[in-house]
């Protein structure tokens, strides 16, 4: 597929005029969800069939429950939803759950997180912002509003707004092209930042002429606090007329082409007419999210798919290129014609993603698929985030107020003699630091990047091993053993245990003093495992 | 720590898996462990002292006596153990170790931000391209480290300059992913955390045993790497948790005496930590040591008085152990900082950053010690011979190491280099 070598015919500026109308709420709600996710199912399966490969059954309504629910909300269901969920007989039980876990608050939250996670992985974004970010970035995702709107918000963004975090969390006019290429477009056009690029056909002109829309972005210091703008200061000299936007490239040991003055240009696409002075990131907002630029629902949806599925079409998920072979590209275009049509509504996407058979399907291989893993004969196994785990382990252990103590003092603390200034990380802070091994900037999802000391916070920080309030709750409640045992299950791994398990922790119990101690080991155990700690 | 290069396509290493051929049982740990007390040590390993701030090579090793006060700041050279080489008056001790040294006087680099200069000078390159480099520590014990070791093959201790939120410890692993990262210790006193089992004895290994099978049942049902990875990496938790090696993270072991001569300052119990750490196979261990960056009269008095009395004590007090030990031959010791100072003392009485012509020294490891390379003119503002950029200096490194430093690696299917494409190794030290 070579989608964007149409590019540049693709865009006129007639197509950047209709594409002005972006939605504030999108308009997934009334389409056939049904119909998508069985077009996607005929696209997965003709590919199965090209290689004679068959598909893992359905997975039981326990695999199903744990994996919707870490995909949407970010976190595994508490032991009582999943009792309720596992009794269930209603016909469209499926259905209805997509849609309450996208009706739920923590959809937008969880999503919001992994994008502040990817801004951190690629640039330094102002921390005192970070919550107002992931505030106004979950309220839009759980609002429903059109990817668009929330890019273009990104990009343009003045004054204080959070919307901003994205563009301040970028240094440079290079680095803010690298990433609004990569991020909203899937593409790596910053591996032409030195000189053309010898395996695609990203040209230097390429990178630096999307730099040269950032080129005017300041932070000024005001009353109000630190004000994003683009306007020139009282008292510059504006440019002289008709020079329009352009960056040079800087001189530097590794670069070619240094002092050279590139216009702004979008991306293989035109050059647009700029101003001499004031903001050019409106224009390049407008052609980045309009409609007919094929890059933009394309990186979108495959973003989506790849969090689901833990795989991408292409991989990194953010490198496509002219000699791209994606494994699924009808499928993938299928996905973005949707997403466009549907006012880039996220949660329409995720809905037809997963009503699809081939997301509820098992992750447990069968001979006939054991030996393939790009064509989505059977669910990824994918690793949690830091902060899925941590609000997985919380919502098992039945919300326990945490002490902090998992990380050392900084080191500069120790070295002083004294406390640092500030206050101490919380819990969940001193978790994620400690946890968040991942390579998010690979868009990897299915590699295990805990190391040595993350296993044994897990298995010997006191956090996780006092008695917690799902323990406490089933003595008080004088539970019989193998009730307790079957809500331990329950409250960890979302299934009832098998009879061999059954046996091993009723045994377990019994040579225990009392069944706090043995619960809370029973606990232990559970927290340990690789079912528990994977989503499959 | 979790090997991900054997090697195997995905498919061997599953069905491997699965037959139980991979990866220590958990009854097997105890004769695993016992070889891995007597493994081979890796051929050769590597301490770097780093100096966060900037050190001034005027203050140091690059002495200029008969320049004007200005230039020369307030410290003599002193005599040391290597005729016609001279050092810092405040750096006695070191005097005495300078016949197992390499003073590279004509060190020259492009970059003098803090920020910029640490990652450069940690990983060989300079940041941006859309390539993470791994930091050196990540990058040598990749390449000489014993993956199946149950120690970790890169420890970094100590502490960074001033700020450790801008300026925290280089602990990047880069292209080479998250299984290259190093374990950081950050206090020395506590050494690893969460060693122990809070359960008592019995109870503990009672939960292994359910947890094992557990561990099994999944992996067969669900194979998958990263269900086999977590597996792998809680069984050489629980090897490390019962391994007699790990104690070499517990200063507590080592008798005062040699503690003492270390000095009681975080860092020389950094450089006790380091030795300790290489006896027992580690290839790659670094120590920061901060408040270099002297710009003005207090950080210099703070520099003076505090900082460069623990690098002597705690820099020959090392250098001192592994000759002891026979160890120094194998183990090379890198002293450097992310650029050098101003040759001119500006008028806050400080000197600023300096990349142009600074010093590095290197120890043991195999070279040819007991000589200074490259020079600088009579105010050290500009290197006179022996030139040594940061490609030349990460390719000298790697030679010693035994690494070749010419090697390609692909990632992302781009092809990079190791080290620097036309780096030159400083063939003065073999």
């Amino acid at each position: 597929m070579r989608i964007h070598r149409t590019i540049p015919c693709a865009l006129t500026l007639l197509a950047m005029a209709l594409a002005s109308e972006r939605t504030a709420f999108a308009q997934g709600a009334g389409r056939d969800v049904a119909g998508v996710a069985k077009a996607i199912d005929r696209e997965i399966q003709v590919k199965l069939d090209g290689k004679s490969i068959q598909p893992s059954p359905r997975a039981d309504d326990a695999e199903f429950l744990r994996r919707v629910s870490l995909d949407i909300t970010g976190r595994i269901p508490t032991s009582e939803r999943a009792a309720g969920y596992l009794a269930s007989t209603d016909p469209q039980r499926r259905g209805k759950l997509i849609d309450e876990l996208l009706a739920d608050t923590r959809y937008g939250e969880t999503f919001a997180g992994n994008w502040i996670d990817l801004i951190h992985a690629t640039g330094s974004p102002p921390r005192s912002m970070t919550a107002g970010f992931r505030k106004w970035l979950g309220d839009e995702f759980n609002q429903g509003s059109g990817w668009d709107k929330i890019v273009h918000e990104m990009l343009t963004a003045e004054g204080t707004k959070p919307a901003g975090y994205f563009v301040r969390a970028n240094k440079e006019p290079g680095q803010l092209a690298g990433t609004t290429t990569r991020f909203f477009l899937g593409v790596r056009v910053e591996c032409a930042e030195c000189h053309n690029h010898p395996f695609n056909d990203w040209k230097q002109t390429d990178y630096w002429g999307m730099a040269a829309f950032f080129t005017r972005v300041k932070q000024v210091n005001e009353k109000g606090g630190n004000v994003l703008t683009e306007n020139p200061l009282p008292g510059k000299k504006p440019k002289s007329p008709g020079s329009g936007a352009t960056i040079t490239i800087p001189n530097s040991g590794v670069r070619t082409g240094g002092g050279k003055l590139v216009k702004a240009t979008f991306l293989k696409g035109p050059e647009p007419k700029l101003s001499d002075e004031g903001p050019l990131r409106p224009a390049l907002a407008e052609w980045v999210t309009a409609k007919e630029n094929p890059y933009f629902a394309r990186a979108a949806v495959h973003r989506l798919w790849a969090h689901f599925f833990g795989i991408g079409f292409v991989r990194p998920i953010d490198d496509f290129h002219a000699d791209s072979e994606p494994s699924h590209p009808e499928l993938l275009q299928l996905l973005a014609r949707e997403f466009v049509a549907s006012g880039h509504d996220h949660k329409h996407l995720i809905r037809c993603i997963c009503t699809s058979e081939a997301y509820q399907r098992s992750s447990k291989p069968i001979a006939q698929n054991q030996d393939d893993d790009a064509l989505l004969g059977r669910m990824a196994v994918k690793v949690m985030t830091a902060d899925v785990l941590f609000d997985s382990l919380v919502t098992a252990m039945g919300n326990p107020k945490l002490p902090g103590g998992l990380g050392a003092p900084l080191p500069y603390e120790i070295y002083s003699g004294g406390a640092a200034k500030g206050a101490r990380p919380s819990a969940r802070e001193e978790f994620l630091k400690f946890f968040d091994t991942r390579d998010v900037d690979s868009g990897v999802t299915t590699e295990y990047t805990h190391g040595i000391p993350q296993v044994l916070a897990l298995m010997n920080a006191k956090q996780f091993n006092a008695t917690p309030p799902v323990v406490e709750k089933l003595v008080n409640a004088k539970a019989s053993k193998e009730k307790a045992i079957e809500m331990l299950f329950l409250a960890t791994l979302t299934r009832y245990p098998t009879a061999n398990e059954m046996k091993l922790m009723t045994g377990y119990i019994d040579r225990r003093d009392d069944l706090a101690a043995g619960y809370t080991g029973v606990l232990w155990i559970l927290f340990n495992t690789n079912e528990f700690v994977l989503n499959h | 720590m979790f090997d991900t290069n054997t090697g195997f396509t995905r498919r061997d290493w599953l069905k491997l898996a699965a037959a139980g051929v991979l990866g220590p049982s958990m009854s097997g740990w105890m004769p695993a462990l016992a070889q891995q007390a007597q493994g081979q040590r890796p051929r050769k390993s590597c301490i770097l002292l780093w100096m966060d701030g900037g050190p001034s090579q005027h203050e140091t090793f690059d002495l200029k006596p008969d320049a004007p006060a200005e230039i020369r700041g307030a410290f003599r050279p002193i005599a040391t153990s290597v005729a016609g080489i001279q050092v810092s008056d405040r750096l006695p001790r070191v005097a005495q170790i300078m016949h197992h040294a390499a003073v590279l006087r004509g060190m020259s680099t492009p970059d003098s931000n803090h920020l910029t200069a640490r990652v450069h000078m940690h990983t060989g390159f300079r940041q941006g391209g859309g390539v993470d480099y791994p930091t050196m520590g990540s990058l040598v014990a990749n390449e000489i480290g014993d993956r199946q070791s149950v120690m970790p093959n890169f420890v970094v201790t100590g502490v960074p300059t001033y700020d450790s939120v801008r300026f925290p410890l280089i602990t990047t692993p880069g292209y080479l992913g998250p299984a290259h990262a190093p374990l950081v210790v950050n206090d020395l006193r506590r050494g690893v955390e969460n060693l122990r089992g809070h359960a008592a004895h019995g109870d503990f290994q009672d939960r292994l045993t359910i947890l094992q099978e557990m561990q099994r049942s999944f992996a067969q049902a669900s194979p998958s790497n990263a269900a086999q990875a977590q597996r792998t990496t809680v069984e050489r938790a629980l090897q490390l948790m019962r391994s007699r090696a790990v104690s070499a993270f517990d200063l507590n072991d080592e008798p005062t005496f040699s503690s003492s001569a270390y000095g009681d300052s975080y860092f020389g119990q950094g450089c006790l930590l380091a030795r300790r750490l290489v006896d027992v196979g580690v290839p790659f261990v670094e120590v920061y040591l901060p408040d270099w960056d002297t710009h003005f009269d207090t950080r210099v008095q703070k520099n003076w008085n505090v900082i460069l009395p623990q690098l002597d004590r705690g820099l020959s007090a090392l250098i001192n152990d592994l000759d002891m030990r026979g160890m120094l031959d194998t183990t090379l010791v890198i002293w450097m900082g992310e650029f050098g100072r101003t040759p001119r003392v500006n008028n806050r009485a400080g000197r600023d950053h300096y990349g142009r012509a600074w010093s590095t020294v290197l120890f043991g490891g195999g070279i040819r010690a007991g000589q200074v390379i490259g020079r600088t003119d009579a105010q050290g503002a500009n290197v006179e011979a022996g030139r040594v950029g940061v490609g030349d200096f990460f390719a000298t490194i790697c030679q010693i190491l035994g690494i070749d430093h010419t090697k390609e690696v692909t990632v992302r299917e781009r092809p990079l280099q190791l080290v620097d494409r036309d780096a030159k190794v400083v063939s003065e030290l073999f």
